[in-house]
């Protein structure tokens, strides 16, 4: 599964890439040095993906690129064949886009690394916080329990009305 | 103050503290809803002004039909011949709550209460819910002390008071709290990074969108106080917990209000919210790409995408705003930015007092000694400029500007001013009052050794202490004499008090909404001017051709010709809409500067809007440019239809002379009173405020009516009635 | 002349009917009766004060059979349908008022067949004497009227009196007529060979007209119609429907809630234009209170009845125009009511509960609760009343007694505050056509109400709040668990 993410990752990279390449502002000279940069950024990001994996999280983002898919598939879908029942378009698209938020927001509340460094350096208030990648402890309220009740909680309430909006 | 170890009398302080607050809370809840029962106390349980009226024949329909009868409730009462779609064009909220403590009151407590009631208490019962909303508000900013200062703030602050007196049954009056609510959990979710609060900022949104079209403040406000933020550099991942939770949840949510429909992702008043989540997404990237690689390559990875993105969305929302899909911003919107823009595009919106810009007394006389703690909290604010406090500068900064345009907008700046207000205040507490701790250390050490007694130092903290309490002391006087005198008048009727003393009540407006509701055929059609539509609806139960609805300009446009017209023009106007009955509001005899001949120049506005050959303002001024309605009233103002119903046999009531209008004070003269020939007087209240005529019909023997009447007057021949033949008279 | 013909031909229709009616009275009394009495003197009074019509005949019998009689048959004065329903009639000898009169409607409203305490011996004679009541026969003519004019009213009635029997002497009187003149009534054909009363003899000071007397013998079934045009300057007031409803509470309060549901109408002369506030200024009406505009209700009140804590609404609120003078409670309602207007308004108070309810001797849970049948509001004639008495909660209602017979009776459960079972037991009595002065009238109503009824409410209303509370500590007891639960769930789920 991992190499699914990975794959539209890279996807999703060259596409990016590919379309900023043809971006007229951009000088034509650092265009080749963005675009290396760009590579290797995407390379580290990956690589250090890869690293921190673990099954549980795993299984989460398995989750969020079928989530993505999903979304995806709808929107193609009312390209092709129209919008009609607009509201349970609506509900669909947007509850995949919700489900997809929740994970993510779940994803980064019991991220490993968050716990592990939050026993280490409680006493930091989340305002001292610098620009170097330490938000770790943002999260230092909420335990993995508490993150996936409220998961579950906010699941719940996306559905119910995703429920009541489709029909 | 940390004091939590000690006891007092056994009992933890904490708990006393604890104890202490919770009756403190009550004390306020109690202060704010009896501060707010002024017009029950001195008038009776009794629906405000306009609106209410429609919020509350609402209720009564929502709780004698079921819930999806009330969605689809399509009202031919109103808007005749057209009918108003209700059930999709009203905000639910109000109705549904009153509607649900009126179940719960009946089903589980057994209390029959009056629907009526329920609705003339709600707002006061709400008002005691925002100000907790506030002390928790304030109390994420600062601490519980300014909690408490923001919530006796709130609860007696006149500028919320005048939209939540008892029985000013409107949207704002749980719009309020809904709003403090959800900004509440909105910064505990972003504080925290909790879905679990993020989730009730969406659900209390989504009661905020059932509540007030003033949603759209907060589906503004809190986008970009995450954009302000990620410029800040402040971005973090509770940040993207919190709002991407919150805008997928809120918006899914909004949408369920048949009202509000598919507007969040068609209207570019909810655009921000949408580009903001878009946004946050790339940010929320942007930040991992970043924690993993250099930040010179990240730079070159963020121009790149930034800098698309930025182009896709500004280029993808003029594209679909071109296309229709977007529904450009709304005339209320625009008369925000350009105050100006209302009175050339759109008279309808400008007419209603409460969208004047506001005058400057309005601040003191609405906040009082809080509008200048307001800039001072704000200051204290920019000093330590947590992520918090940036949503209130931002708050305050914007709510200022509205409030400045729009006088009802005044509600919304409120909170923002009790809060910052109490945050100075509480603030300066805490620096002055310390002097307890201070005073209380030197007296245990008195005994031991004599230390200077800090006498200076005292002295000035007492002043500062005492200025502030008098300020506070005054501040509350200052509320209820504003809410007592100002704000508590249900304007359905009117008080006086008479030679010696007594309270004399002038209820004309009642007075001749009930004869109608009770001396008409029950499908009658009343024509008046919009404002007073929501009202004939309630109280005289009657079909209305406009109301405070104004949905149909055109519709209000024609009632606005048929009053400023000649009498056959609207003549044809009635007969054309089946009027039966038309009433107006003439305050010339008591000197009531309400009425329809104050309001006039605006139906000959939004007339001219649509029939310019027609109408034409110009006509009804006089030569010298003035707005006169004695003897050198224009001829287009002596014909029009408005000034022959409010002046019909007016002068006659003093005797020979002239007729005095104590509202324009002017003198109506008595040698060339108005005639009447389509229409006939058929009721007129005791103070002549409430004025009826009925439609006549069509001439039976096919003459015109003018020269029916003419032919009826005293001097043409009379019928002859009389069939008896008295064959034995008993006259006495 | 349109409106002329249509009048006769609506007349005409009238009079069809009228013949038939006066069939259906003859055919009603068996021939053989009628030769048993004969009335040496007969005196009607008819008060015409009021916005309704009072009569009162005087009749003097006499048993022309050979055996003793005690069945007399009375029959209301009229013959063409003059009279619609009665709103009260009765009888009693005329030596001992006490002695109410026994009798059955042969034909409603129209024949009564009297039963005499004692027969009456042949050839001795008896005094009685008839009051009855009607309303809605006063017509305004014209019917509409400019409104500084003044009301006239028509009366019509059978100038002699419908009898089955032979009449020797016979009076006719008028009470409260101080201008009128006679009204020729087209339709409805005289009987022929009827003789000529005398009359008419005016007293205007007290306003009286005397007809008569004329002595000779009046033969059975006389009919001669009187049209009677007089100015009647007051309104007719008419409540169309009265909700009165009493509620008795349930435990030791000794406060009675009265509230009354009023929808008034006037059956006076309409106004023949709109309303014109200038000449209701103009005309004083208001201070002067001598317009036939109805803008005042008065409520005479009595030394042990103040009502000082009324409340005077109607369905758009509280109206502030009420007053309490002297004896009267004076009510105004938000516009004076012409002919043809309505007003719909609500009046309560209190009264002090001993002065109306009473505890059986011979029993501890029975009462009777006591209660006039109207209010005292003046110069009112009422279509339907309706008697609602709340009882409280779970208890029995046993019977009614009512001084005149009701139309219906009906007991039913209506939830109120804090009913917690069925609700308040409401017992509503309805009645017809009733009139002012029946407001000296009590109902009695008894019902039985066990302490231990009263207890059981209390503990149950106490035990509901006791359980919510209980139920609100569970509730806080179950979330903590819950969220466990679901704690213990991720922790599995970690392992």
């Amino acid at each position: 599964m991992s190499k699914q993410e990975i794959k539209k990752r890279v996807a999703a990279a060259a596409a990016a890439s590919s379309e900023s390449g043809a971006h007229p502002v951009v000088p034509s000279s650092s265009v080749t040095t963005t675009l290396n940069e760009l590579y290797s950024a995407i390379n580290t990001t990956i690589a250090d993906y890869t690293d921190s994996l673990t099954p549980r999280l795993k299984l989460i983002d398995s989750f969020l690129v079928f989530l993505v898919a999903l979304g995806v598939l709808q929107f193609v879908y009312v390209l092709i064949v129209g919008n009609f029942p607009f509201n349970a378009f609506l509900a669909g698209f947007i509850s995949c886009v919700g489900q997809f938020v929740l994970t993510v927001s779940l994803r980064l509340q019991i991220n490993e690394k968050n716990k592990h460094k939050q026993s280490e350096k409680q006493t930091v208030d989340e305002d001292e916080e610098e620009e170097t990648g330490k938000e770790e402890t943002v999260f230092k309220f909420i335990s993995p329990e508490r993150a996936f009740g409220d998961y579950i909680f906010a699941s719940l309430i996306l559905h119910y009305i995703v429920i009541h909006f489709i029909n | 103050m940390g004091k939590s170890q000690l006891k007092v009398l056994g009992v933890p302080i904490e708990t006393i503290r604890v104890l202490l607050r919770v009756i403190i809370f009550i004390s306020i809840a109690g202060a704010a809803i009896s501060s707010r029962l002024f017009s029950v106390i001195r008038f009776e349980s009794i629906i405000h002004e306009f609106d209410p009226w429609f919020n509350f024949r609402a209720t009564k329909y929502l709780v004698s039909h079921s819930f999806y009868e009330f969605l689809n409730w399509f009202d031919d009462r109103t808007w005749y011949p057209l009918g108003r779609v209700t059930g999709g064009t009203l905000y639910p909220g109000l109705m549904v709550t009153s509607g649900a403590i009126w179940h719960i009151l009946r089903d589980w407590f057994s209390m029959p209460v009056d629907i009526r009631n329920i609705c003339v208490m709600l707002a006061p019962a709400f008002s005691g819910l925002t100000a907790i909303a506030t002390y928790f508000f304030t109390k994420e900013m600062k601490d519980s002390n300014a909690g408490l200062l923001a919530a006796i703030f709130m609860g007696i602050a006149p500028g919320y008071i005048s939209r939540s007196v008892a029985g000013s049954y409107d949207n704002e009056a749980i719009a309020i709290t809904l709003l403090m609510a959800t900004f509440y959990f909105w910064i505990k979710a972003m504080k925290l990074g909790s879905v679990f609060y993020a989730t009730w900022t969406a659900l209390f949104y989504f009661y905020m969108v059932s509540a007030w079209g003033g949603y759209v403040f907060i589906t503004n406000l809190i986008p970009l106080h995450v954009f302000v933020l990620i410029l800040m550099g402040r971005y973090n991942k509770k940040l993207y917990t919190a709002y991407t939770t919150w805008y997928a949840l809120g918006t899914l949510a909004s949408m369920q209000i048949p009202f509000v429909g598919f507007l969040p992702i068609r209207s570019n008043d909810h655009m921000a919210a949408l580009g903001v989540f878009g946004l946050l997404q790339l940010v929320g990237v942007g930040n991992y790409v970043k924690a993993q690689v250099p930040s010179r390559q990240f730079k070159s990875f963020l121009v790149v995408s930034l800098t698309l993105v930025f182009l896709l969305g500004i280029g993808g929302l003029f594209g679909l705003t071109a296309m229709g899909w977007i529904a450009p911003w709304t005339g209320r919107f625009y008369s925000l930015w350009d105050t100006s823009y209302a009175k050339i595009h759109i008279p309808i919106i400008a007419s209603v007092s409460e969208h004047q810009p506001t005058a400057w007394p309005a601040f003191f006389f609405d906040t009082s000694m809080l509008i200048w703690l307001f800039p001072a909290g704000i200051y204290m604010c920019f000093q330590e400029l947590r992520d918090e406090h940036v949503f209130v500068i931002i708050y305050g900064v914007l709510c200022s500007y509205f409030a400045g345009v729009m006088v009802r907008l005044m509600l919304t700046l409120t909170p923002i001013v009790c809060v910052s207000a109490a945050i100075a205040l509480s603030k300066l507490f805490d620096v002055y009052l310390n002097i307890v701790d201070l005073f209380t250390t030197t007296e245990e050490e008195k005994g031991k050794k004599p230390k200077a007694f800090p006498a200076a130092a005292l002295i000035s903290r007492v002043v500062v202490l005492l200025s502030f309490a008098f300020y506070l002391f005054y501040f509350v006087l200052h509320c209820t004499w504003v809410t007592s005198n100002a704000y508590s008048s249900p304007s359905v009727v009117l008080a006086t008090n008479n030679p010696d003393g007594s309270q004399h009540i002038i209820d004309d407006y009642r007075e001749a909404y009930y004869w109608l509701r009770m001396n008409t055929p029950e499908d009658a059609k009343v024509m008046a001017w919009w404002d007073y539509g929501y009202q004939i609806g309630g109280m005289a139960d009657r079909t209305t051709l406009v109301d405070n609805n104004t949905w149909n300009n055109t519709h209000i446009a024609t009632v606005g010709k048929a009053m400023a017209s000649p009498e056959e023009v609207s003549y044809k106007i009635f007969r054309q809409h089946d009027v039966d009955y038309v009433l107006i509001i003439f305050g010339g005899l008591l000197g009531y500067s309400g009425d329809d001949i104050n309001k006039f120049l605006w139906m000959v506005r939004i007339a001219e809007g649509i029939w310019p050959d027609e109408i034409h303002e110009r006509d009804y001024f006089t030569e010298r440019g003035e707005y006169k309605v004695d003897k050198d009233a224009s001829k287009a103002m002596k014909e029009s239809l408005m000034y022959k119903l409010s002046y019909y046999r007016f002068a006659e009531l003093y005797g020979g002379r002239d007729g005095a209008d104590r509202v324009r004070n002017q003198q109506i003269p008595a040698n060339d009173p108005p005639q009447l020939s389509t229409v006939e007087e058929v009721f007129t209240s005791e103070n002549w405020i409430v004025r009826i005529y009925k439609v006549k019909d069509l001439d039976n023997v096919g003459r015109d009516l003018k020269q029916a009447t003419a032919f009826e007057q005293p001097g043409a021949s009379k019928k002859n009635r009389s069939i008896k033949k008295p064959k034995l008279d008993i006259r006495i | 002349m349109f409106k002329l013909n249509s009048l006769l031909i609506l007349l005409g229709i009238l009079f069809i009917v009228s013949a038939s009616s006066l069939d259906a009275i003859k055919s009603s009394i068996p021939s053989s009766a009628q030769s048993l009495w004969e009335i040496p003197i007969y005196q009607r009074a008819v008060d015409l004060n009021k916005g309704f019509v009072k009569e009162t005949d005087m009749v003097v019998l006499k048993n022309i059979d050979s055996k003793p009689q005690d069945e007399y048959y009375f029959l209301v004065n009229d013959g063409f349908d003059s009279v619609g329903n009665l709103s009260v009639f009765a009888g009693v000898l005329n030596e001992n008022q006490r002695v109410e009169l026994n009798y059955t409607e042969v034909v409603p409203n129209k024949v009564f067949l009297i039963k005499l305490p004692i027969p009456v011996a042949s050839g001795s004679e008896l005094t009685l004497k008839f009051n009855y009541v009607y309303a809605d026969q006063l017509i305004p003519v014209p019917k509409e009227i400019a409104m500084d004019k003044i009301q006239t009213l028509l009366y019509k009635t059978n100038k002699f009196p419908l009898s089955p029997y032979t009449i020797g002497e016979y009076t006719l009187l008028f009470q409260g007529l101080t201008k009128g003149e006679e009204y020729i009534i087209h339709d409805v054909e005289s009987t022929e060979g009827a003789p000529e009363l005398v009359g008419p003899q005016v007293n205007a000071e007290q306003g009286l007209v005397q007809f008569g007397p004329l002595k000779g013998a009046v033969s059975p079934f006389t009919i001669v119609p009187l049209g009677l045009k007089y100015d009647h300057n007051r309104p007719l007031a008419k409540v169309t429907n009265l909700f009165r409803s009493i509620w008795i509470p349930a435990s030791d309060v000794n406060k009675l809630s009265i509230e009354e549901y009023y929808e008034l109408t006037n059956n006076g002369a309409h106004l023949d234009t709109g309303f014109s506030r200038i000449e209701w200024i103009k005309g004083r009406y208001e201070s002067q209170r001598n317009h036939w505009a109805l803008s005042h209700l008065e409520f005479p009140l009595t030394k042990d009845r103040n009502m000082d804590d009324y409340y005077y609404t109607d369905k758009v609120g509280v109206v502030s125009t009420h007053k309490l003078i002297e004896n009267f409670l004076v009510l105004k309602p938000r516009f004076p009511l012409f002919g043809g207007w309505n007003y719909n308004f609500t009046l309560g108070w209190s009264e002090q509960l001993d002065k109306f309810l009473h505890k059986l001797h011979n029993s501890n849970d029975e009462y009777i609760i006591k209660a006039p049948l109207l209010n005292s509001l003046r110069d009112t004639s009422y279509d339907n009343v309706y008697l609602q008495f709340y009882l409280p909660e779970n208890s029995e209602f046993l019977n009614v007694s009512s001084p005149i017979a009701y139309d219906s009776l009906e007991v039913s459960n209506e939830l109120s505050y804090l009913d917690v079972s069925k609700g308040h037991v409401k017992v509503t009595i309805g009645y017809k056509n009733l009139i002012d002065d029946l407001y000296k009238l009590d109902v009695f109503v008894k019902y039985r109400y066990t302490s231990m009824d009263y207890y059981k409410k209390v503990a149950k209303i106490s035990g509901l709040i006791f359980l919510a509370l209980i139920s609100y500590y569970l509730i806080g007891l179950v979330d903590l668990s819950i969220e466990k639960e679901k704690k213990k769930e991720v922790n599995k789920d970690d392992k």
